[in-house]
This record gives structure tokens, C-alpha cells and sequence, in this order.
């Protein structure tokens, strides 16, 4: 099983707005049954990809094949694709098992016994009508249908979204339980990356639109080497040795340059540290979060009204602020 | 079990370390049962691919053996064996490690010694 996308771009507004940036731009990915997260700022483009591959949303161009077949306006393959999100509402009178049998009848199948077990653990009556649960035990109902339809593309929109730390846990837990009781395509999108890195086989990362990278989760700390020392003799280094950087940051005499891949030990010289990067730093790193250099700074230097020029001319000062926006816009969606 | 990610150890090396160090313990002994790809990555939250990377680096290593249809188990020996990779890996790597550090903060081999004898007798 499969699910090959390829040039998906979508552009929203027609007319007067055209020419306007694509909120996805000619992304292209393959995926195989494994867990994925996927990764980017807000407004990267992560819902409109989830919602694209779900027919919720028309591409503008390119296409999204499962399993050969494209999956656009055909209901046979979209009853293979689940997509939770947000805005998918159940109706508020009708009770969760009347919730259940509806999505079983819709995709096929419905693994009762899992969301009994489920609903158990996370403390949430199963005779209850939705309407009647908390905003975050309707968000859980959500998660549990999602779990439990025989689907072979699971798309999970921020499912941690509100849920509390026990219960994100919880979640992490029946979603590697699910996974490995039949596995499918899952993609994942969150911003609480650090809890999510170990649960992930692979990570995609978008960047305005754009897939900036796409890995195995677990070789993330030779995807990017921080390379700290005296500020000169770093920069020589990585001038010398012509290598791509990510990110830079420095502070008085001392820098840290981010560049892409792994460096052997045997090849820095004395007085140059070199460290690899949890799964968040990179994701920060590589959608211009706390550097220039090789990615845009766009979003973080003009939303602080400091566009003075040239992204390398960008002070390390905002370098700075803007990783601790950064920092604050995850802490907000907490 | 304890996951480090700042530790730079691939994570399915610390699977298989740890596994290897219930074994040098003696908490799985040998013919032991150890738990299923899933069962430990449910508990622990990470993925089964992951999990299963450092399975199989102890079936090389010859600590556990796949049985069919049962699961995986430790091998005869394996203790031994377990121990004897360990006490490889300290003399060849930390062991000089160890000794870098030392040079480059200018500790004379001597003085060195006088703390490793003294911390052998206490």
C-alpha cells in the first residue's frame, strides 16, 4: 500500500487574488505504512496537505495517487482515508456507540473492543451523548473513532491539540498499540515535537509550502551538526569545507553554525565542538526559526517589523528573539 | 528503562544497551522471555521500527534468539558474552576517551594513576 503525491500545489482566492503564494507549493512525497509526523510552522501548509489528500480541499495542480488510483472526488478511495481534525463535529444529541456504528457503516469495519478500552482509560462514559462531554473528552471521541476505522491512510490534525499531559501519553501509547496491530499510513501533525520524536518512524517538514525535508526519525541527529567555538575559526571551517548552512547564531566572540549532515569527528579542528540536534532544534533550525542563512527568516523578521535588508544582515539579537517566538507560538497552542 | 536524546546515542542503540544491561544484570536470564516489539513500544512510546532496530542488533550480538511464532528470548551465554562486549567497549573507547580529556586539561599519567589506584581502594 501506498500514497504517492506528486507537484500538489493549492493556491486559495481565484481572481483578483491570483499570483498569490501557494499555501502548497508542488510538494511532492511517497509514503509506505509507518507513522509520520509532519512538521512546520503555523500557516506551513500541514492542514491544507492533510485536507487535500482527504478531498476536503481541491488541489489547484498535482495529483495524489493511492495505490495508483487517483484519490480526487472517488469515494472508494476516500473510504480508505480518514482525516480527523478540528472540524470534523459529530452530531451533539447522539450517543458515542450510535457515533461508532455511523463511522462503521461509512469506512467498512469499526474495532468496538479498542474504543471500549480506549474510552475506559481515558475516563469517558461510553453511554453519554457527545453533546454532553467536555471540549477535550469530545476532541478524545474524536481520536478514538479515528483509531478504530479499518482505514489504510490515517490523517491526525494536531490530535494532541488541548488534551492534557496523562492523556497525550495515553494517546501516544493506543496509537503505537493501533500502528502495530495493523500498520498503516498515519500522519501526524503537532507542534509538541519532543513528545511525539521516538513515537515517529519518519518526519516530513514543510516550510512556506514546501517539503524542506523528509527522514527517518531516528537519524535526525546526523541530519544537521552544530558547530560551536571562536566565531572565526568556526566560519573558516565551514567556509573551507563548503558546507550548507542552516543556521547561525552567536554571542560576543563565540558562534554556533548549523550546517546540513554529519561531520566526523576526525575532521574538525581543535577548539570546534560539534553536537547533533533533537528532532524540535531541527525542525526550528530548518523552517527559519532561530537563524538565517539558508532558509527564510521572512515570517519571524517581518512579523517584528525588522526587515533591514539582506537575511544575512539579520542581527543575531532577532536571530535570538525569534527563536523565543518560536518558543511562545508552541507554548500558545499548548 | 531511560531514553536520552542529548546523549547522541542513536535511540535503537539505547534500546539494545539497555536490553543488554537487564541481560548483564541478570533481570532476563538466560532462556528468558524478553518482551515483544510491541509490548515495549507501547510502554515506552517509541516506534516498533525502532524497537525491533535494536532487537536485531542483539540477535547479532548473540544475546537473543528469534523462535518462531514465540518471540525472542536469551540466548546460552549470553551474559557472558554481554559482559565481555561491555568490558571491549570501555577498554576501547572510554578508556581513551577518558585519557584525551585528561591530557587536554593538562593531568600528568602519574597523578592520574594516584586517583585511579585511590578510587580502587575506596
Amino acid at each position: 500500500m501506498s500514497l504517492t503525491i506528486t507537484n500538489l500545489t493549492k493556491t486559495y482566492g481565484t481572481g483578483a487574488n491570483t499570483g498569490a503564494r501557494p499555501a502548497l507549493d508542488r510538494v511532492s512525497l511517497a509514503l509506505q505504512p509507518a507513522i509520520y509526523g509532519l512538521f512546520g510552522r503555523n500557516g506551513a501548509g500541514k492542514s491544507t496537505l492533510m485536507s487535500l489528500i482527504a478531498n476536503r480541499l481541491l488541489p489547484t495542480s498535482g495529483t495524489v495517487m493511492l495505490d495508483g488510483t487517483n484519490v480526487r472526488d472517488n469515494e472508494a478511495a476516500q473510504g480508505r482515508i480518514y482525516l480527523a481534525n478540528e472540524t470534523r463535529p459529530f452530531l451533539w444529541p447522539v450517543r458515542l456507540g450510535a457515533i461508532f456504528r455511523r463511522e462503521e457503516r461509512y469506512y467498512g469495519g469499526f474495532d468496538h473492543g479498542f474504543a471500549a478500552r480506549m474510552l475506559a482509560a481515558f475516563g469517558i462514559e461510553p453511554g453519554k451523548a457527545y453533546g454532553n462531554l467536555s471540549l477535550g473528552q469530545r476532541h478524545i471521541v474524536q481520536l478514538v473513532a479515528a483509531l478504530c476505522v479499518p482505514v489504510d491512510v490515517l490523517l491526525l490534525d494536531e490530535p494532541v491539540l488541548g488534551l492534557d499531559a496523562a492523556n497525550r501519553e495515553l494517546f501516544y501509547r493506543f496509537l503505537l498499540e493501533t500502528y502495530a496491530s495493523r500498520p498503516r499510513v498515519i500522519v501526524v501533525s503537532t507542534h509538541l515535537i519532543d513528545e511525539i520524536a521516538h513515537v515517529i518512524e519518519r518526519a516530513i517538514i514543510l516550510d512556506h509550502g514546501r517539503v524542506a525535508d523528509e527522514f527517518a526519525a531516528e537519524s535526525v541527529g546526523s541530519r544537521a551538526t552544530v558547530l560551536v567555538g571562536d566565531s572565526n575559526a568556526v566560519g573558516y571551517f565551514v567556509d573551507e569545507a563548503g558546507l550548507s548552512v542552516i543556521a547561525r547564531e552567536s554571542m560576543g566572540k563565540l558562534s554556533g553554525i548549523t550546517v546540513h549532515g554529519a561531520i566526523a569527528a576526525d575532521d574538525l579542528p581543535e577548539g570546534i565542538v560539534a553536537s547533533g540536534l533533537g528532532l524540535q532544534d531541527y525542525v526550528i533550525r530548518s523552517t527559519g526559526g532561530a537563524a538565517d542563512g539558508a532558509s527564510e527568516t521572512e515570517s519571524a523578521s517581518s512579523s517584528r517589523g525588522a526587515a533591514n535588508g539582506t537575511v544575512n544582515k539579520t542581527t543575531n539579537a532577532t536571530a535570538r528573539d525569534a527563536a523565543c517566538d518560536v518558543a511562545a507560538a508552541t507554548d500558545e497552542k499548548e | 528503562m531511560h531514553f536520552d536524546d542529548s546523549s547522541g546515542e542513536p535511540l535503537f542503540r539505547q534500546v539494545a544497551n539497555q536490553l543488554g544491561e537487564a541481560i548483564v544484570a541478570g533481570t532476563y536470564r538466560e532462556g528468558d522471555q524478553v518482551p515483544s516489539t510491541t509490548e515495549i513500544s507501547t510502554a515506552y512510546r517509541i516506534n516498533p521500527a525502532t524497537v525491533l532496530k535494536g532487537m536485531n542488533l542483539l540477535v547479532e550480538q548473540g544475546l537473543l534468539e528469534k523462535r518462531r511464532g514465540l518471540g525472542m528470548f536469551v540466548t546460552m551465554g549470553a551474559q557472558r558474552r554481554a559482559k565481555d562486549a561491555r568490558r571491549e567497549a570501555f577498554l576501547a573507547e572510554s578508556v581513551p576517551r577518558f585519557i584525551d580529556e585528561a591530557k587536554r586539561l593538562g593531568i600528568a599519567a602519574d597523578e592520574l594513576a594516584a586517583i585511579i589506584t585511590k578510587g580502587y581502594r575506596s
